[in-house]
């Protein structure tokens, strides 16, 4: 059997790995949950707490998986939703 | 030659290209070095057939195992040496196994309680009898050596530096005794009443009768080693008190806790856990079971102990409940044989069995067992080790029922005595791998706890590997410089 | 139908000539070749008979045909090797003297007979004299036969782009013919471009493999098939249908390979071809000398999964060569001959707990060395450990991880021992301070100019110790690593800190084996690998007329041997193609529409399609070219209505008559298929290893060729047992014709049962060419059972089976 890759990449730190950030406008949601379903990447998950509309907005669950896609922007029929990139930062300081 | 070569399964011997696995893995070689090397033996078979009616060397060997799990060939070198064992008792010689007695008195610390449950002479030798008498001339023959009539001589203190030693198993004893023989002051501290570890409170008294590991201890004692029990340490003194007034400390505290069986209903009274259970039968705390008892068996030779243990306490009905099948149950390998021996006596003494057959919950009333519901087991697809996974059969649960149920997993690491100590897997204590120290300057850890669930002879060695690590440190204060 | 030798077709007299072969000592050691011979003369029909000390010979050849002409034989039988060895020889050596070459019968009297018989020459001489007595009553049967030829297309097809795959193809396609070379990674290359130097030259692995690479991608005469994998294969030597799977590269030909899209794309991965060690993006090229170069996209990897969520690969790239829309192709391929280089497997060594792979950061394998060491690589070609990416102090290699093991192959793999001196001597050069250790149990440094790198390694300082570390342990602390061992030669044990551990792994047959395996019908070697026609004088060829082997896809062998082998199977190839046509063995079956009922059975059997039956018009007809010859058919028609050309009814019924004629309660009569088990009959022989000698084997194409009929006729004449074996079962050489094998038998065996007789006496045994010991020990086992059937069980068995 071949080999199985276990090992972290040697360099895998020094891939710049751009960080992205989701902003979520919660009273413009419609609830249609489009974006959670879409996203590529698990980011998105339903929030516990109804908006003022009574529908229950997305929540960003895990924001460093973003790929700046922007499949939720694209989705969204109300335009509730939009990555945006970090300002580059070092990678030890993400870490 | 032919009668030998025809005992044992020529095709696989001649593979042997000489690697020195088997020998580098072996505990026994670890500790005799002079006497005793598996490579070697298995050699003398083509060239020296004769030496081996005599020799001591294939009666030395502790079926623990390791040299046939690592040889790249499989080569099953246990059984081929218990072939030539065979021989030689067949050819009426018992030479070999009388200065394989001397050889372990001499030099093998617990030497009468390795005969009962590493070495296995009755393997071979049909006659119990002769063990029996062999075992406790050995016994006996601490008296002699030492020329004082019930005591054996403690050594000379030759050096100030105090040692503590927590746990007092095969391996913290181990390490005693050399330490004391080296002319050490040592000090044992035990939790419980009494010393001897699992030797005393895991291992059942039908594999290992207490007064043998009795005289074991009494021999270690009589070299000036101090038993402490009724101390935890961590409870009852703290780590940093032991460091203190102490110039090393070994942890040496084994594998006591019982791993977690996560099944509804385990919170219940009358779920027991299977070595909470060997520990308070042997230290006579349970002396009566209720009438109806299952052991859920995860753990084969756990499983199959506790079961025997039960039965002795004579309830109205034991039932052992096994996830694979009977054949899978008693398969071969390091401990195959003693399961099909065990297993045929409990048989004998009534046991029940369940086999294909895994319990989903433990039923309860007002807190106390009633019944346990089981499922059968069918087999899947095999995976890729050949291995058959378990689904459970859809709609075969039924009820067994019961007051009381042993559940027999496997063991989890004691708890560490100090926060401080760096733990790995599993929370077993790391451990540099060749002095033994852990993370603490002067602390060192041995046995189970450092290297995980193996047997009796491998924690053996591995005290006898933290003594002369201690030694060394304490003589030269400085971690051993290794040669090669 | 009833005795040896009541009917013939022709009118003609028949006159056979038998010429029991010495074979030197190899036969007339353990069997009277002279009292065989007398024997044969006795026989009805033979016209001639004598002993030759070797009838292969120039001389024993031509007093074969000096024979017939002067004789007027009309059928000739040899007793001597095994017909898998030298059938064509003297077939040749018949039709030289004007006899058609079916006419010739062969006796297995060596492999079958003095070779598993070395002490017992009264025994073996009696089973010889049986032997010819059935080839004789055979040879009285036998009818000529006119041989088809077929056209062999002049174009190949190269599975496997490695450095064996590539010079077989650069070969072929040098001479002028069209060649496909087939590759399942997005480049070619295999191994070889994984590593960095090569012993025994040192030379810079891909810089030498490089040009061949592109010579390859360039070239008018080849058709390059990257991220291909071969699905489906039809046909037969000359004339191959293959389906070929092309998976798309979501990359088109305009790719520049400017790399723009793959630092673009988001998606980081563990690179394949860096083991790992480095990362790739998601849209990528394996090797900056890929060819060919243009980048390819993992569709697992990529977010694009529908078409909408990601895109930066194709904004980035100006050529606009990025399509989402290109979908898998399945392509056919037609070609004439195919050469398997498909290379090796490494070991896996997270199978060997007591060496920490796959948990010690330190302990690396040596493909893994390869590309740390390599300027191209992760380090950039520093020797960095991967714990904290500084020099380690001292390395050690362990070797025969994974080979000479029941935990890996069985056998050695060749290229590790050199592997390990070449990348200690690596090194050395560029870190002399790094202190190295060899643990090794055999150097084996047996090729051109091997030994003069070992004796340098050793003079550089390198430490070799004769035994394997027993365990690998971890010091947490600094990472380094603890090797416990026994040193074999001073019986010490010894404790060694190093920095690195560098794991030898052996070589091993590809997971996918058994897929080419069934595809092309090919057997394999006990160790998994492919294996040859003839081990000495057959080396490339498969048992599967038309298609050859080339470098590690037969065994563990270095790059050195896999080109020689690769240019060996394309000139292999080459002499089939430049002949043009191919004849095809006359052994289809004849249709007797007379006896026809036109039930169809046969049609639903054949494994290849090759009957039409036409119940309307009352046709029933052979594809003779798709016919492969297994004889299923025959055995599974109830009326009769097929002839199974040179392995027909009457001819079978006769030899089973001969072996049952005398003292039948003594003995097994066996139906061995020509591919595995007769072979593995053969192999026992050639293994010398001792059998009883009760057993008589009948040779068929495939076991399928055995009628149920044939059993039964075995037990009415009052034989002991039957067996009846066969190559396993998905390795049948007739795509599954042997699971009729086992219906039929299976079938038999309750007919045994419901008639009251021991179903122990019917035996089925799968075994392949390499199973000698399995063939012998069953051998072994069926004599015991007759030792066990008593004359009583017999006569009652007889009349049991005895046609009513
Ligand atoms: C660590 C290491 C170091 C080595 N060092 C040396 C050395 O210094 N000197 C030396 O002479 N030799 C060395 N060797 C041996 C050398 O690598 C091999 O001899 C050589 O690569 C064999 O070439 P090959 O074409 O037979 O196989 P491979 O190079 O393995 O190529 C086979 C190709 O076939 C492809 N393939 C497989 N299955 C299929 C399929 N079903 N369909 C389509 N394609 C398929 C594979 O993807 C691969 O590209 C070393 C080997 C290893 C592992
Ligand atoms: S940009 Fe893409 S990955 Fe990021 S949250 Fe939106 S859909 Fe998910
Ligand atoms: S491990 Fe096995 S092969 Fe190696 S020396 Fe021991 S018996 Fe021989
Ligand atoms: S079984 Fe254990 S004690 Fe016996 S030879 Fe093997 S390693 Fe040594
Ligand atoms: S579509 Fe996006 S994820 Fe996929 S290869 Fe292109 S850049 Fe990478
Ligand atoms: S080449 Fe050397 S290391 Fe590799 S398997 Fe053979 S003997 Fe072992
Ligand atoms: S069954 Fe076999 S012999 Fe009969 S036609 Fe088909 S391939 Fe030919």
């Amino acid at each position: 059997m071949p080999v199985k890759l276990w090992r972290k990449p040697l360099d895998a730190d020094k891939i710049p790995k751009l960080q992205y950030e989701v902003h979520i406008i919660n009273e413009r949601c419609d609830g249609c949950g489009f974006c959670i379903d879409f996203c590529p990447k698990d980011v998105l998950a339903r929030a516990e707490k109804m908006n003022e509309k009574g529908f229950y907005p997305p929540q960003v669950i895990n924001e460093a998986n973003c790929t700046f896609c922007g499949f939720c922007r694209s989705v969204c029929p109300t335009c509730a939703i939009f990555p945006i990139e970090k300002i580059s930062r070092n990678i030890k300081e993400v870490e | 030659m032919k009668a030998l070569e025809a005992l044992i399964d020529l095709e696989k011997l001649k593979y042997c290209f000489e690697c020195g696995i088997c020998t580098a893995s072996c505990p026994i070689a670890e500790m005799l070095p002079t006497h005793y090397n598996p490579r070697i033996l298995l050699h003398s078979i083509h060239l020296d057939e004769e030496r081996l009616l005599t020799s001591a060397e294939p009666w030395l060997c502790a079926w623990c195992y390791k040299c046939n799990q690592r040889c790249p060939q499989g080569l099953n070198l246990p059984e081929i040496f218990r072939a030539i064992r065979k021989y030689a008792v067949e050819h009426g010689s018992l030479e070999g196994f009388t200065s394989a007695l001397k050889i372990i008195r001499e030099t093998i610390p617990l030497p009468a309680s390795c005969c009962y449950i590493c070495f296995h002479p009755e393997r071979t030798i049909d006659d119990s009898k002769l063990i029996e008498d062999s075992i406790q001339k050995l016994i006996i023959d601490y008296i002699i050596t030492t020329g004082k009539t019930t005591k054996a001589v403690s050594s000379p203190t030759l050096h100030k530096e105090r040692i503590a030693i927590v746990g007092s198993g095969p391996s913290g004893l181990t390490t005693a005794c050399e330490l004391a023989m080296k002319g050490y002051p040592v000090t044992v501290f035990e939790s419980l009443p009494k010393a001897g570890g699992m030797l005393r409170v895991g291992i059942p008294e039908f594999r290992l009768p207490k007064e043998v590991l009795d005289a074991d201890i009494g021999y270690i004692k009589d070299l000036g080693v101090e038993i402490k029990t009724n101390v935890a340490i961590g409870n009852d003194l703290m780590l940093d008190d032991l460091r203190k007034e102490y110039n090393a400390v070994l942890i040496a505290t084994g594998m006591q806790k019982d791993k977690e069986f996560n099944i509804e209903g385990n919170d219940l009274n009358g779920v027991v856990n299977a070595l909470d259970f060997l520990r308070q039968v042997n230290l006579g705390k349970i002396v009566e079971l209720k009438p109806k008892v299952a052991v859920v068996c995860v753990h084969r030779l756990l499983g199959i102990d506790v079961a025997r243990v039960a039965l002795q306490l004579e309830p109205e009905e034991v039932r052992l409940i096994y996830r694979r099948s009977k054949k899978r149950m008693l398969f071969h390998g390091r401990i195959g044989e003693q399961m099909q021996k065990e297993f045929k006596e409990a048989e004998r003494e009534g046991m029940k069995t369940h086999f294909m057959t895994w319990p989903t919950r433990i039923l309860g009333k007002d807190g106390q067992v009633v019944g346990l519901e089981c499922a059968r087991m069918g087999l899947g697809k095999p995976n890729e080790k050949g291995l058959r996974k378990l689904i459970p059969i859809e709609g075969s649960n039924f009820v067994i029922d019961l007051d009381s149920v042993i559940l027999a997993v496997g063991q989890a690491p004691s708890i560490s005595p100090s926060e401080e100590i760096e733990l790995g897997e599993e929370n077993s204590v790391i451990v540099n791998p060749v002095t033994l120290e852990t993370n603490l300057p002067g602390v060192y850890a041995c046995g189970e706890i450092a290297w995980g669930p193996s047997t009796a002879i491998v924690s053996i060695a591995s005290g006898k590997q933290a003594a002369d690590s201690i030694d060394e440190f304490l003589r030269t204060k400085q971690v051993g410089t290794i040669k090669i | 139908m009833e005795s040896s030798n009541s009917k013939s077709e022709s009118s003609e007299e028949i006159r056979i000539g038998v010429n029991v072969c010495h074979c030197g000592l190899n036969i007339g050691g353990s069997v009277n070749c002279d009292e065989v011979a007398e024997y044969a003369a006795s026989l009805p029909h033979v016209a001639i008979s004598r002993a030759l000390r070797y009838s292969c010979s120039d001389q024993g050849q031509e007093l074969i045909k000096k024979d017939i002409l002067d004789y007027k034989l009309n059928r000739i039988v040899v007793a001597s090797c095994t017909p898998r060895l030298h059938e064509p020889t003297f077939r040749r050596a018949c039709e030289e003297a004007g006899l058609n070459k079916y006419l010739f019968e062969m006796a297995n009297i060596r492999e079958h007979c003095s070779w598993i018989h070395l002490h017992d020459r009264e025994a073996g001489t009696e089973k010889a004299k049986d032997l010819v007595k059935m080839a004789v009553a055979k040879a009285a049967l036998l009818e000529p036969q006119e041989e088809r030829e077929v056209p062999i297309l002049r174009k190949a097809l190269v599975i496997g782009g490695g450095v064996a795959g590539i010079q077989a193809a650069l070969d072929l396609a040098d001479t002028g013919y069209r060649v496909y070379l087939i590759e399942k990674e997005p480049s070619i290359g295999g191994r070889m471009a994984q590593i960095d130097k090569t012993y025994p030259t040192m030379d810079c692995s891909i810089c030498i493999l490089a040009p061949k690479m592109s010579d390859a991608g360039r070239h008018p005469n080849i058709e390059l098939l990257t991220a291909s994998e071969i699905v489906e294969v039809k046909g037969y030597i000359g004339n191959f249908r293959v389906k070929v799977l092309k998976k798309s590269r979501y990359v088109t030909k305009d790719c520049s390979a400017c790399g723009d899209c793959s630092t673009a794309c988001p998606v980081t991965v563990p690179n394949e071809f860096d083991v790992g060690l480095a990362t790739r993006h998601a849209i990528y090229t394996p090797f900056p000398q890929a060819v060919p170069s243009t980048y390819i996209i993992n569709k697992e990897n990529c977010l694009n999964t529908n078409f909408i969520v990601c895109d930066k690969c194709i904004v980035a790239c100006e050529r606009n060569a990025i399509d989402f829309t290109i979908i898998p192709e399945t392509i056919e391929l037609e070609v004439g001959t195919i050469i398997v280089a498909t290379g090796a497997d490494v070991f896996d060594p997270t199978v060997l707990p007591n060496y920490g792979y796959g948990k010690f950061l330190n302990v690396i394998t040596s493909l893994e060395f390869e590309r740390l060491i390599n300027a191209g690589g992760p380090s950039g070609g520093k020797l960095l450990r991967p714990s904290d990416m500084t020099i380690p102090d001292t390395i050690a290699f362990i070797q025969c991880v994974g080979s000479r093991s029941e935990k890996g192959t069985d056998s050695c793999s060749n290229v590790c021992c050199m592997n390990t001196i070449k990348d200690a001597l690596l090194i050395k050069e560029h870190w002399p301070e790094v202190k190295i250790y060899v643990f090794y149990i055999d150097i084996r440094a047996f090729g051109k100019g091997f030994e003069d790198l070992f004796r340098r390694a050793k003079e550089e300082g390198v430490i070799f110790i004769r035994g394997l570390p027993a365990e690998i342990l971890e010091d947490r602390k600094t990472n380094n690593l603890w090797l416990i061992g026994e040193n074999t030669l001073s019986r010490e044990i010894y404790k060694i800190n190093v920095g690195m551990v560098t794991l030898s792994i052996g070589l091993e047959p590809r997971e996918d084996s058994n897929i080419i395996q069934r595809l092309f019908t090919l057997s394999r070697a006990p160790d998994g690998y492919f294996m040859e026609a003839h081990p000495k004088l057959r080396p490339v060829d498969t048992p599967t007329g038309g298609v050859f082997l080339a470098g590690c896809a037969e065994s563990a062998k270095d790059i050195k041997d896999s080109v020689t082998q690769a240019s060996a199977a394309a000139s292999r190839a080459n002499i089939l193609m430049a002949q043009g046509k191919v004849t095809i063995e006359a052994i289809t079956p004849t249709p007797i529409i007379d006896n026809c009922k036109f039930c169809e059975l046969c049609t639903k059997v054949c494994p290849y399609n090759a009957i039409l039956v036409d119940r309307e018009n009352k046709i029933t007809e052979v594809i003779e070219a798709a016919c492969a010859g297994c004889g299923n058919c025959g055995a599974e028609c109830p009326s009769d209505a097929l002839i199974m050309r040179h392995f027909t009814d009457e001819q079978i019924i006769a030899q089973i008559d001969a072996i049952t004629e005398q003292d039948a309660n003594m003995k097994i009569v066996a139906f061995c298929c020509n591919w595995c088990s007769y072979a593995a009959a053969d192999f026992a022989g050639v293994s010398r290893m001792q059998q009883p000698t009760n057993i008589r084997i009948i040779r068929t194409m495939c076991s399928a060729r055995v009628s149920e009929k044939f059993i039964a006729r075995a037990f009415a004449r009052g034989a002991a047992a039957v067996l009846v074996a066969g190559c396993h079962l998905n390795d049948c050489h007739y795509i599954d014709a042997n699971y009729q094998t086992k219906k039929r038998v299976e079938r038999f065996w309750r007919r045994m049962e419901r008639r009251g007789v021991r179903k122990e006496r019917l035996q089925l045994l799968w075994a392949s060419a390499a199973e000698g010991e399995r063939f012998a020990s069953k051998v072994r086992e069926m004599a015991e059972t007759v030792k066990n059937v008593s004359s009583e069980e017999i006569q009652k068995t007889v009349k049991a089976f005895k046609k009513r």
